[in-house]
């Protein structure tokens, strides 16, 4: 899965770094300690193919595919009072053949190695009762499984809220086992200004020589030079975000989190501030009903159109349950969740369903379908997933994601999910994939 | 020094523990020192355990699985399976009344939450025998009568026997029948009943292991009695008194 946008331009030096780092940096020396703690490493490895056509009619789609090659790792030393984590993927998957369609014929990049860093933090124990962690990581906001509509410290970046973590510091204190506090800062704004404001000065750097070549030819295009200078002084304003400089307290983003155990019910709430930007209180519970957990959580934006306001603040929420039933080796998971959007942003509309079903049969297979249903123009993303374990440590997975409803539904394409752009004058409207995966 | 109340007592109750474990019983005890000396033969106070359990079932592959705990009678279990690669860091906690899973893979920030009435990882044992650290906390016991025991690892043995009572809503079963050897109050079988009163499951405890000065059976074989031939095996491999910090029981460091 791409998730980090920044990193999709990296070029074969990343990859050789991204390998070396992701194999070779565990140092085999704490191996040994491994039951002590020490290290652990969870890994898999899948190659396969995606295809992706902008209809369900192959014989009139526009269609381009993928051959996918990517591994996960998840790396783990853990010590008496300290830990470090290192959660990344290599994807090396290229295309297999340009599209055509009725644009023509296009080129398409033939590989585009792309490293991903999930969480890559420290962890230092306080005590027996607190930890803090440093550096990039997930953090659980709110009781929501599915989505947390009070989470903008990790706020949801793909329609199935998968979390990519946050850069910053974040402390987690434990008040016996029933209550559990956690307080965490981003620096994400802080660092994107700083990353978009060494880009601006780059470029103000480059039309200051450009001015001097310029000069020294005696050619002097002040016009041209001075419409450089302003795009950059426009571009480092605008990653700064309206603040004084990448250190400058309003970019940060604040977050405190606490839920409390009460027997079956669980009770949570959690609170997000950025000065002039995010006011965002929530609050949840979950009931342990007999097997049956319901879900429900609440949140409140007070910082709305600019300005803050109690009176007439943009709410967001979700509520469901979900249960599983299980008998040896078979089991099956169902959820069903609704989720109020309160303005539009990722989600354009306010309704939303997402119902989930799961079947496995342990060493066997494992079946799902969910949904991201729009109840305003009932259009839907649709994911399938079927995998087969014909051995230990191996998988067999096929794939699908589509789109249902009509074209000018919110969900007519999978441009925001499918792994490839669009292949000709349309867009994916549904992708198909087969890999095998081996897990070490 | 001095002593607190709450502290007598409890040295107290691991008197009357000790003694029934160490000592032929003269008369035949009551049965809450019964289910006192069946927690103590089989939990610790604080401890460290690494376990694997393999499932056979009719028609499937063998199922196997290894995993970590760390246990407090007073607290909850954490587990976390390091075995298979398929599953490796995937974490449980059980606390009093609730279950959460979390796994590092799945791109959730957030622990998932289950009941513990389901089967644990495909297994004949549910999520509340691999988590519970003591059937005192949901279980009220009355005798039952004495029984002679056909163990296949000793043969006939006199025991005594126990009925466990649910005593609480979130108990996994309606009760328990605990078989107890006379001779050391070793609990080497359990019958387990559903709340409607079905025997549906059976436990034999055998090879009694020392544990570093904790005496106990290492290999526990529940066989599912509505399954024919469906039998889980749960072999303790490594156990170890140790002061688990409390903060081990929080869902914090679940998710760390």
């Amino acid at each position: 899965m791409r998730t980090d946008p920044l990193a999709a331009s990296a070029g074969l030096p990343a990859t050789v770094l991204g390998i070396a780092l992701l194999v070779f940096a565990p140092p085999p020396l704490f191996a040994a300690d491994a039951e002590a703690g020490g290290w652990t490493m969870s890994a898999d490895a899948a190659a396969g193919a995606t295809l992706a056509a902008d209809g369900i009619d192959p014989a009139s789609a526009d269609s381009a595919a993928l051959w996918v090659l990517s591994a996960n790792f998840l790396h783990r030393y853990e010590g008496q009072g300290w830990g470090l984590v290192l959660s990344d993927s290599l994807d090396l998957s290229g295309k297999a053949a340009a599209a055509s369609g009725t644009g023509g014929t296009e080129t398409l990049p033939a590989f585009a190695p792309l490293l991903s860093v999930y969480e890559a933090y420290a962890r230092l124990d306080i005590g027996d009762w607190g930890q803090l962690f440093v550096g990039k990581r997930r953090m659980g906001l709110g009781i929501g499984t599915v989505f947390a509509p009070g989470d903008l410290i990790d706020p949801r970046s793909g329609f199935w809220d998968q979390k990519t973590g946050f850069s910053g510091i974040d402390f987690a204190a434990s008040l016996g086992s029933d209550v559990a506090l956690r307080a965490a800062l981003s620096l994400d704004a802080n660092f994107s200004a700083w990353a978009a404001g060494m880009a601006a000065k780059s470029a103000d750097a480059q039309a200051a020589a450009d001015l001097a070549a310029a000069t020294a030819s005696g050619v002097l295009p002040s016009a041209l030079i001075q419409a450089t200078k302003i795009r950059a002084d426009a571009a480092y304003a605008a990653a700064l975000d309206g603040s004084a400089g990448p250190a400058d307290p309003r970019l940060m983003t604040w977050a405190f989190s606490t839920d409390a155990q009460l027997g079956s019910l669980q009770l949570a709430a959690a609170g997000v501030y950025r000065p002039e930007a995010i006011e965002r209180p929530s609050l949840g519970f979950s009931y342990d009903f007999g097997g049956l957990i319901l879900q429900a959580e609440a949140a409140a934006e007070l910082f709305a159109d600019g300005a803050a306001s109690l009176t007439n603040p943009d709410l967001y929420g979700t509520g469901g349950f979900h249960y599983m039933w299980s008998d040896e080796a078979d089991s099956l998971s169902l959820a069903l969740d609704y989720d109020y959007n309160g303005r539009a942003g990722l989600l354009a509309h306010n309704h939303y369903l997402l119902p989930w079903i799961s079947y496995t049969r342990d060493e066997v297979l494992n079946a799902y379908a969910r949904a991201l249903v729009g109840l305003g123009d009932g259009s839907a993303i649709v994911s399938l997933g079927l995998t087969f374990y014909p051995a230990q440590g191996f998988d067999l997975e096929f794939t699908a994601l589509f789109c249902a409803g009509s074209g000018d539904g919110e969900f007519s394409t999978l441009s925001s999910l499918a792994p490839i752009p669009s292949p000709g004058a349309g867009e994916p409207r549904v992708s198909c994939g087969v890999a095998a995966r081996v897990h070490f | 020094m001095t002593l607190s109340l709450p502290t007598l007592s409890r040295m107290a109750a691991l008197g009357a523990t000790l003694c029934l474990m160490t000592l032929p019983l003269r008369a035949t005890p009551s049965a809450d020192e019964l289910l006192a000396a069946v927690d103590a033969r089989l939990f610790l106070e604080s401890y460290v355990s690494r376990v694997t359990m393999e499932t056979l079932e009719p028609g499937s592959p063998p199922r196997s699985m290894t995993f970590l705990g760390q246990s407090r009678k007073d607290r909850g279990t954490y587990l976390e399976i390091v075995e298979p690669a398929r599953t490796r860091g995937t974490r449980f906690l059980q606390l009093d009344g609730s279950l959460w899973m979390f796994n590092p893979k799945a791109g959730s920030a957030n622990a998932l939450r289950l009941s513990s009435r389901d089967s644990f990882q495909g297994s004949t044992f549910s999520n509340a025998d691999v988590g519970k650290s003591q059937f005192s906390d949901d279980y009220s016991p009355s005798l039952a009568p004495d029984a002679l025991l056909d163990h296949p690892e000793y043969g006939k043995v006199e025991c005594y026997a126990i009925v466990a009572t649910a005593k609480t809503e979130t108990a996994a079963y309606g009760k328990i029948v605990i078989y107890i050897r006379k001779l050391d109050s070793m609990p080497l079988r359990m019958e387990y009943y559903a709340k409607s009163g079905l025997l549906f499951k059976k436990m034999t405890l055998s090879k009694i292991r020392d544990f570093g000065g904790f005496v106990r059976p290492s290999v526990m074989t529940m066989e599912s009695l509505d399954k024919a031939g469906t039998v889980t095996t749960l072999t303790m491999e490594a156990l170890e008194k140790k002061n688990v910090p409390i903060s081990v029981f929080n869902k914090n460091y679940l998710t760390r």
